[in-house]
């Protein structure tokens, strides 16, 4: 891995437009991302999350504003900027003629890797994506799931700073999401910079520390996962699943100070309720649901409110 | 029973309305038509019945035309659907094969049909320009519009048999070829066989080979279009060949029926496949570790077969040109080692120019085609590194060929070296260097912006160009007597070189965009 650029962001987007044919796809888009997060970037459909993209990746050349990687620009330093990211389209841009190992053994000798590193670091890339034993496979072949991986084992290949992924878990069965998402997370421990683009919020929400949301090129939120819930949320919601239903625990909680509500959902033992956070506390309310015989099975912070945030930022319809 | 093939006409209609191309493409084919009007005006004081030669122009034009319309246009109609998976869906909404085959291949047939309706009425001034009878016009539209039908089915056929548009047009070529070359390449050799007295003259072999030729000679439309543009044509349009390729259109059509259950609703690949590259260790058929240069690596094996491909090729390239030096030596009895060296040079010549037209039309085809430029314009090097390593790629495929070039050039050296000092002080030849030169340049540029027939299409417009380049230079020869020829083929030379140039940057620009899209 390159040296880290201390206080310096790794990408960093400064009032950047773009049209095509007369619809302006970004109308002047501002953020930035820092070194070893993981930076989800979120917008309905026709946002604008592949332009920038794109743009980042050197592919397309802003018509305004100023786009700077690791502290290049995007229009100058193609190539230094280029030899530290990785890239992963949205549609599978493989060579399916190919196996596994001719094409990862192809990008490692276009990037300028002797055999012997090639070798090494193809056995690398193939155990961390854990495809160790379809290295002779055909991609033409593989499951969805298994030709993202290969994607993403092309992009580490050059061993990037920055990875940048456009929607990489779209079309992908719930498990292949799951093993996508957990390698992910390995590369970030790895100190990898990840740029990740989805149309659906909750996806990113266990995974990211930071998140930019997108709507018709113009940007309506970028910073912490957490902020984005304080900003929207002023009252925090959580599930509450009990091992059994209790009588009466709904009404004992609702008269606690600082509850603002509680809902019963459709399953007996499920209730979901809000509350002030400068009045009461998340160990506050769970003492309280001890103290009433409430056997806890699980309380998390309630998703619909995350997606509810998304919905609020965003417009209605479909671009 | 037809609603299917109306919904599919009516699509194809408004399609075809709505793209910019086909109106531009017909703008292209009523100016050619103006300027062959405006070249037989002015030189009717000059030449002998201008009127048969402005006819004799259009209809050579509207042949070649409809050739290439069956290579492109009507060997897609069904491989299109096949490509975009949409046969299924046609059939499940209660298209019957049948009204599909029609729906796909009548609005293509009708437009080029209305392309040869609508220059009917100029045609009709070769009358009165002399030298053409109205029956002469009225034969040259029938013999094409039947041609036409025969061909359009053709390539319905070959669609329906074909899994992918590549494969359906190189087998229309292969169709043509042998049905205007095949023959008569036969009909010579049976001729040269009995020559050699090695079959009886009255042999069932001779008699059945010279009886179909004879018959493909009266169905042909060349002999057909030939005949009538003789001065003094007076025969019906009504004759062998009409009712031949009427007939063989038919026959045609129902074989699409036919096969179509059998071979249209099979799966099409939707990645291209490794050819004759094997998965194994082999040091001939594997590709084996990538060479530093990998592009040039990933081209050579995966676009041009590799090794393998280019052993195959240097085996068939020997067993032909032995077999043609042989033939050659049996039936001239004086065969030199120099003729033969020529023989091996411009058989070779000709194979390479071949080859390296079908490597512009696919060298960045097959990375549009297969959506793979982001990745590979992602790399740390410029788009014109990426496109002349690819385009190094391919060329290493004519080794064989070139390899068998050589030998012909050693053998003929001394006759190659004499001539060489004339070849080279004509301007013509240079001329025709840089438009073989420009030809592959325009085919590639094509490939990277339509989907099927970009050679086929560069074709075209090199023919069009060329026919106006002619008659540019006779007409200014015939009225501005200091203008000399050799001055205007400089003068183009240098525009076709200009743009060479210009196309290398368009490729690129191109090829930066659609990495983009």
């Amino acid at each position: 891995m390159n040296e880290p650029f201390p206080n310096q962001p790794v990408i960093d987007i400064k009032n950047v437009s773009h049209s095509f044919k007369g619809h302006r796809a970004l109308q002047g888009i501002s953020f930035q991302v820092n070194q070893q997060s993981l930076h989800g970037f979120v917008g309905p459909n026709g946002a604008g999350k592949t332009t920038t993209l794109k743009i980042i990746c050197t592919l397309l050349r802003p018509q305004g504003g100023k786009v700077e990687v690791f502290g290049h620009d995007v229009t100058s330093a193609v190539k230094d900027i280029r030899k530290r990211i990785g890239f992963m389209p949205d549609h599978f841009s493989t060579y399916r003629q190919m196996t596994v190992f001719e094409y990862l053994d192809f990008f490692g000798a276009a990037y300028g890797l002797g055999v012997a590193q090639r070798d090494q670091v193809i056995n690398d890339v193939l155990t961390l994506t854990d495809m160790d034993g379809r290295k002779d496979s055909l991609i033409s072949g593989l499951s969805r799931g298994m030709q993202q991986r290969v994607s993403l084992a092309r992009v580490l290949v050059n061993d990037p700073d920055l990875l940048l992924l456009d929607e990489p878990a779209s079309g992908l069965d719930p498990r292949a999401r799951i093993e996508l998402m957990e390698i992910l997370q390995e590369l970030k421990r790895m100190g990898k910079t990840i740029f990740i683009s989805s149309h659906i919020l909750s996806e990113l929400a266990e995974l990211c520390d930071s998140v930019t949301i997108i709507d018709r090129g113009l940007v309506k939120y970028s910073g912490t996962m957490d902020g984005l819930l304080t900003q929207e949320q002023e009252h925090p919601c959580y599930k509450l699943t009990l091992e059994s239903e209790v009588a009466g625990l709904a009404d004992s909680l609702a008269n606690e100070p600082g509850v603002i509500n509680v809902d019963k959902t459709d399953r007996a033992r499920e209730l979901r309720l809000s509350f002030d956070a400068s009045i009461t506390t998340t160990g506050n309310l769970l003492s309280k649901i001890i103290e009433l015989q409430g056997s806890i099975e699980s309380f998390q912070r309630d998703k619909k409110h995350l997606n509810q945030a998304f919905l609020d930022l965003t417009e209605q319809g479909v671009r | 029973m037809f609603q299917g093939t109306f919904a599919l006409f009516n699509r194809a209609l408004c399609v075809d309305f709505r793209l910019r191309r086909t109106h531009l493409f017909r703008f292209l084919f009523a100016v050619i038509i103006l300027f062959c009007l405006i070249s037989a005006q002015l030189t009717r004081w000059t030449i002998g019945a201008p009127g048969l030669v402005l006819f004799a122009q259009i209809i050579y034009l509207n042949f070649v035309f409809i050739l290439m319309s069956s290579i492109s246009l009507f060997a897609t109609a069904i491989t299109e659907e096949k490509e975009e998976q949409t046969i299924g869906l046609l059939l499940m909404a209660g298209v019957n094969p049948v009204s599909l085959l029609l729906g796909k291949s009548l609005p293509r047939l009708i437009s080029a049909l209305l392309l040869l309706s609508i220059q009917f009425p100029f045609t009709l001034l070769a009358i009165t320009l002399g030298g053409v009878t109205f029956s002469q016009v009225i034969a040259a539209y029938t013999a094409l519009a039947v041609f036409l039908f025969c061909l359009s089915n053709l390539g319905l056929l070959c669609s329906v048999v074909c899994a992918r548009s590549r494969a359906a047009s190189t087998l229309v070529v292969l169709s043509l070829l042998s049905y205007f070359l095949g023959v008569p390449l036969l009909a010579w050799a049976v001729d040269a066989m009995v020559d050699q007295k090695w079959i009886a003259a009255d042999s069932f072999l001779v008699n059945s080979v010279t009886q179909i030729y004879n018959w493909l000679q009266q169905s042909s439309v060349i002999t057909q279009l030939n005949r009538i543009l003789i001065s003094g044509f007076s025969d019906t349009p009504w004759g062998m060949q009409f009712w031949s390729n009427l007939f063989l259109g038919i026959v045609l059509f129902g074989f699409a029926c036919l096969f179509f259950n059998r071979f249209a609703l099979t799966d099409v690949a939707m990645s291209p496949g490794r050819g004759i590259i094997s998965k194994k260790k082999s040091k001939l058929f594997s590709p084996g570790r990538t060479w530093m240069n990998a592009l040039m690596w990933k081209d050579f094996f995966f676009v041009n077969g590799g090794f393998g491909m280019a052993l195959i090729k240097f085996i068939s390239y020997g067993i032909a040109l032995i077999a043609l030096c042989s033939f050659i030596g049996y039936t001239t009895h004086s065969y030199s080692l120099e003729e033969i060296g020529l023989t091996l040079f411009w058989s070779m010549f000709i194979v390479i120019l071949i080859e390296i037209s079908l490597i512009a039309g696919r060298v960045f085809h097959v990375e549009v085609q297969w959506n793979t430029l982001v990745s590979t314009a992602m790399l740390p090097q410029s788009m014109a590194y990426t496109a002349y390593s690819k385009v190094g790629g391919c060329l290493l495929g004519l080794i064989p060929a070139f390899f068998y070039l050589a030998i012909g050039s050693v053998l003929s050296i001394e006759e190659i070296f004499n001539n060489l000092g004339t070849i080279f002080s004509e301007p013509s030849f240079w001329m025709t260097c840089v438009e073989v030169l420009f030809f592959w340049h325009l085919t590639a540029i094509l490939s990277t912006h339509i989907k099927w027939g970009a050679l086929p299409l560069a074709f075209i417009l090199m023919w069009v160009g060329n026919m106006v380049f002619f008659f540019s230079v006779s007409l200014l020869s015939l009225f501005v007597k200091s203008v000399a020829a050799e001055g205007l083929i400089v003068v183009f030379t240098l525009a076709m070189l200009s743009g060479i140039v210009i196309s290398h940057f368009l490729i690129k620009e191109r090829l930066i965009l659609l990495a983009s899209r």
